[in-house]
């Protein structure tokens, strides 16, 4: 079994394997001395899979996940609030957000950001996550220099749309599956539309 | 938000009135829930500009200024409708 990192005093980290060697651990420490910054990051991943922690296994990597991750981790943690909508929330007959289109919508953001940060060191900046038309959710991003709409639609087997463009003029739109990774989707926020082509 | 914009049902269109015959106020009042209804504007010259829009003047007995902006309103037509608007009586929000 893949040994779970537990977080000990002064946020220093430890593995506990059970083995004979291992630090003795009472339930009470399991899960008390973890930093702020960890109780933060974690919110998300605990909230998909109970009370379990899934930490980076990589200690050296993991205060930069831990730190560049929060923003992100907090718009999702906060965009919860839409599955309180209620039927005809707006006056237009919209319907109630699902929890599927909310997981799907969440899962999507964390996943991009994850591993934009882990593949090319770079962190998404933070969306408003707001809803769309029809039950559907945007997530939304506007930077000095450009703007980008990701709309997640209430169908799970429909790709999710996207536009975007920059003060300079230039543009991008289309539909994506929520697992296509696309640097030059992010690169778009922060960068001009030469920087795209190259 | 670009949620704002949306087609009601999913394939009408988007309602609005022509300020010609009504006031933000009358608008508001027709809202289901007037209290937690803003009103915003738009130039009908600049709803015309955004891709594959159309504006139609669709007066109903209870509503002359009553009008429909027809066409998907995909991520680009909704950016691109919030940044044509302009808040002409903002929400009271409700938390």
């Amino acid at each position: 079994m893949e040994p779970q990192v537990q977080f000990g005093p002064n946020g220093r980290s430890r593995r506990h394997a059970g083995g004979p060697d291992s630090l003795p651990l009472e339930p009470e420490e399991w899960l008390a001395d973890r930093p702020p910054l960890a109780k933060l990051f974690n919110w998300y991943e605990e909230s998909r899979t109970g009370s379990r922690l899934h930490l980076p296994t990589s200690k050296a990597r993991a205060p930069v996940l831990f730190k560049d991750l929060i923003p992100i981790s907090d718009a999702i943690k906060k965009s919860r609030q839409l599955l309180r909508l209620q039927l005809d929330w707006d006056g237009e007959d919209s319907p109630r957000i699902s929890e599927e289109t909310w997981r799907r919508a969440t899962d999507f953001l964390w996943n991009q950001a994850k591993w934009l940060l882990e593949e090319h060191d770079a962190v998404i900046d933070t969306p408003k996550i707001a809803p769309g038309p029809g039950g559907s959710i945007d997530i939304y991003w506007k930077t000095d220099v450009a703007e980008l709409l990701v709309n997640i639609p209430v169908d799970q087997n429909s790709l999710l749309s996207f536009y975007g463009d920059t003060k300079a003029g230039s543009h991008i739109s289309g539909s994506m599956k929520d697992s296509d990774y696309k640097r030059a989707l992010w690169s778009w926020l922060t960068e001009d539309s030469a920087s795209l082509a190259r | 938000m670009p949620g704002f914009f949306k087609n009601v049902p999913p394939d009408g269109g988007m309602s609005c009135d022509w300020e010609q015959y009504s006031t933000a106020e009358e608008t508001r009042k027709r809202a289901k829930k007037p209290s937690e209804t803003g009103v915003i504007s738009m130039i009908a010259g600049e709803i015309g500009a955004v891709p594959n829009q159309r504006l139609e003047h669709e007066p109903i007995p209870e509503n002359r200024s009553h009008s429909e902006v027809f066409g998907e309103k995909t991520p680009e037509v909704r950016l691109k409708f919030k940044r044509i608007c302009a808040w002409v009586l903002p929400a009271s929000t409700k938390s």
